[in-house]
């Protein structure tokens, strides 16, 4: 190829617009990932060098040690709100999951009545931000009194207007009513159905729900700092928090900047493998075969 | 195994649609009956109905005797096939063969037994490991008729389980499917668009249009006796020619005129049919099948009144046999009937005073297109229909 056609090509319009959209999505990359980038750096530092240096690039390597502080300091509270925090994501990855499945399966494959209106409030649900629900959700839990406990944060966790919205939308178009006339005629109840063939078949939609809840409950902050006070029962986003707020109000006589931002990063971990994890799930095609 | 009979059975739709309208039908023990009919006339609704899918509006479904409107699909004990096949995708053949025998508690033993029994019978014994999606479309619809054979049903209930299969694939699985109920003499509903495939498979044909069922009787008999028109046009392929012809006596002869030309109608027709004197002078519809009609060349001792010239359309050699195509200088039959089966609509309205005819006539006759040709009516098969009613003259 001599140059000279090399640089007509290049000139395209076509390739210009592919090379913009590159570039428009390397920028969204890079502003996407520089935080995640700052939060690698910094948790190799040493509290004196997180202000000392270039907040962009290393300096001396302390991250070891950063971990070992991050894991003992308090007594080693920071795996229970590790734990703390997985419990919660996973009970309402799965819950939420779990419920917007039936839900949503529910919406798109059956007729009775009220339907349209139960669906306009899902839908109306979807428009009104959580922590606008945070008030009157601490007066209801603390009325039927678990305020203060893990179900205070998992049970409004449950609950997915989204996940209920994607499902219904997905198994409206992945299962076939034939399919469910199928099995009913071969004996099955509604829901040995919905167990043994409709929920295969919603398994990712169900693991899309689940992950996103996951994330979010993971990453819950107003919540669980709301209608939780003890510290054993904090998720890490909380107790996070209150670290770092006890170090800027101590003056310097608590530091633990650091350990917050190892802290940080540690807590990122269990999303990122989720993610990979849950992956696979994102098949199409699942149904193909069963019904032409 | 058992009878199921229709009594009024009527279906309503939420909208207002009457699927089914007053559907009385009554299906023997060990029966194979076809119900066939353009699309929307009601056929699958009827069948869901037997199955328990579907609400029945009014009227009563019995099955081996007892009323079953109430009962769920696992209570009524049928199989189902569906045109889709609807095939557990998530499973394998084997799982989809026996899971409605798992939901029914049968040891394991006794459901390896019927599933290798049924795959057997239906040669896909080596594809039981395999999942839907890796099957071909006629593997597939074997697996949709073993799922079903395994169950050992009151009754087979197909909605149209052919019709996603290519031609030639559809006529094996038609002796397939016939050999089946050979073999297992389970009662059979199968529903079917396809004149073709309801005249060949079924023991009876029950024809339905819109809702209501129009005739009920063996192939034969639908072919040879329809009750009005639309069954007339509706088997038979190519479809029965139709004309308005007027019936006039002329001596002790009678003849059928329409347009410019004239055929004799036999004596025969008259004591077959008591009502038919009472048209002299009057209008009908005259119907013809496009096998009744010949080259005059291949049918050297025909009545000379029997013969009609006209100039040949089209014609189509194929194979076995020409397909002419020629227009009669006489009104077509343009009734809801027709208008309901016609698939040349523009045709009909475009030829307005003239019918176009079609004939099956002997492969090595001269016809060609835009040449004449006597065409010769075999006389002892004409078809008499009363132009308001559309009903057969009897
Ligand atoms: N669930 C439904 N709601 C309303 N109308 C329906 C429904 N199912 C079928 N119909 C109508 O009932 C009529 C008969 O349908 P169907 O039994 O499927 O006909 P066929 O199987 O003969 O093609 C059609 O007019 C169809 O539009
Ligand atoms: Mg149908």
């Amino acid at each position: 190829m001599t140059a000279l056609t090399f640089l007509e090509q290049g000139f395209t319009r076509r390739n210009r617009r592919r090379s913009f959209a590159t570039l428009f999505l390397l920028l969204f990359l890079i502003y996407f990932l520089l935080p995640l980038f700052w939060l690698i750096v910094s948790s190799t530092k040493s509290d004196p060098q997180l202000f000392s240096t270039f907040g962009l690039w290393f300096a001396h390597f302390n991250l070891v040690q950063n971990l070992r502080e991050v894991f003992t300091y308090d007594g080693g509270i920071y795996l229970t709100w590790l734990g703390n925090t997985a419990l919660y994501a996973i009970s309402a990855g799965v819950g939420a999951a779990l419920f917007a499945t039936m839900a949503g399966y529910a919406f798109a494959k059956y007729r009775f009545r009220g339907r349209g209106v139960l669906f306009a409030v899902v839908l109306g649900s979807i428009m009104i931000p959580q922590t606008a629900l945070v008030i009157p959700l601490y007066l209801l839990l603390s009325k039927v009194g678990i305020i203060n406990t893990p179900f205070a944060v998992i049970l409004p966790s449950l609950i997915s207007p989204v996940g209920v919205f994607l499902m219904r939308v997905y198994a409206e178009r992945a299962v076939p009513d034939a399919l469910l006339d199928a099995a009913r005629v071969d004996g099955a109840g509604e829901f040995r159905i919905f167990r043994s063939v409709s929920f295969r078949i919603l398994v990712p939609g169900f693991a899309t729900v689940l992950l996103l809840s996951f994330v979010a409950t993971w990453n819950n902050y107003f919540l669980p700092l709301v209608v939780l006070s003890t510290p054993k029962y904090y998720p890490l986003t909380v107790g996070l928090a209150q670290w770092n707020s006890s170090s800027s109000a101590g003056g310097g006589a608590n530091v633990l900047f650091s350990i917050v931002v190892a802290g940080s990063l540690v807590a990122v971990i269990p999303v990122a493998i989720a993610f990979l994890l849950l992956q696979r799930y994102w098949q199409g095609g699942l149904t193909a075969g069963g019904v032409k | 195994m058992a009878n199921i009979s229709f009594e009024n059975v009527t279906k309503r739709f939420a909208d207002g649609t009457v699927a089914v309208d007053s559907l009385t039908l009554e299906i023997n023990d060990g029966e194979f009956i076809v119900l066939v009919g353009p699309s929307g006339s009601g056929k699958s609704t009827a069948l869901r109905m037997a199955a328990g899918l579907e609400d029945i509006t009014h009227g009563i479904i019995r099955v081996g005797g007892s009323v079953v409107n109430d009962l769920t699909p696992k209570e009524r004990d049928m199989a189902m096939v569906f045109q889709n096949y609807a095939l557990y995708p998530n499973m394998s053949v084997y799982g989809n063969m026996e899971f409605g025998l798992k939901l029914r508690k049968m040891p394991k033993q006794e459901r390896k037994a019927r599933v290798t029994a049924a795959a057997k019978m239906l040669g896909i014994g080596e594809l039981l490991e395999r999942r839907p999606a890796a099957l071909s479309g006629g593997q597939r619809q074997r697996v949709a008729m073993g799922r079903a054979i395994v169950r050992e049903p009151q009754a087979f209930l197909m909605d149209e389980p052919l019709s996603n299969l290519d031609a030639k694939l559809r006529v094996q699985m038609r002796t397939e499917i016939a050999r089946v109920h050979q073999q297992l003499q389970t009662t059979t509903m199968f529903v079917t668009h396809d004149q073709t495939e309801a005249m060949t498979m079924g023991d009876r044909v029950a024809v339905m249009r819109q809702g209501a069922l129009e005739q009920v009787d063996t192939p034969e008999e639908l072919y040879k006796r329809p009750v009005n028109l639309f069954v007339g046009g509706f088997i038979g392929s190519p479809a029965m020619n139709m004309v308005l012809a007027r019936l006039v006596a002329e001596g002790d002869k009678l003849f059928a005129q329409f347009g410019s030309q004239r055929i004799a109608v036999p004596r025969e027709h008259l004591s077959q049919r008591k009502q038919l004197a009472s048209y002299k002078d009057k209008e009908v519809i005259l119907g013809i099948r496009p096998e009744d009609l010949e080259d005059a060349e291949f049918a050297p001792r025909a009545d000379p009144d029997a013969l009609l010239d006209v100039e040949v359309a089209l014609a189509e050699p194929m194979g076995a046999e020409l397909v002419t195509y020629f227009e009669i200088d006489a009104p077509p039959v343009i009734t809801k009937d027709t208008r309901d089966l016609s698939t040349d609509l523009d045709e009909l309205d475009a030829n307005k005073g003239k019918s176009l005819f079609t004939a099956r006539i002997d492969s090595q006759s001269s016809a060609r297109d835009g040449k004449p040709l006597k065409v010769v009516f075999d006389v002892t098969r004409l078809y008499f229909f009363d132009p308001q009613t559309e009903a057969a003259i009897r």
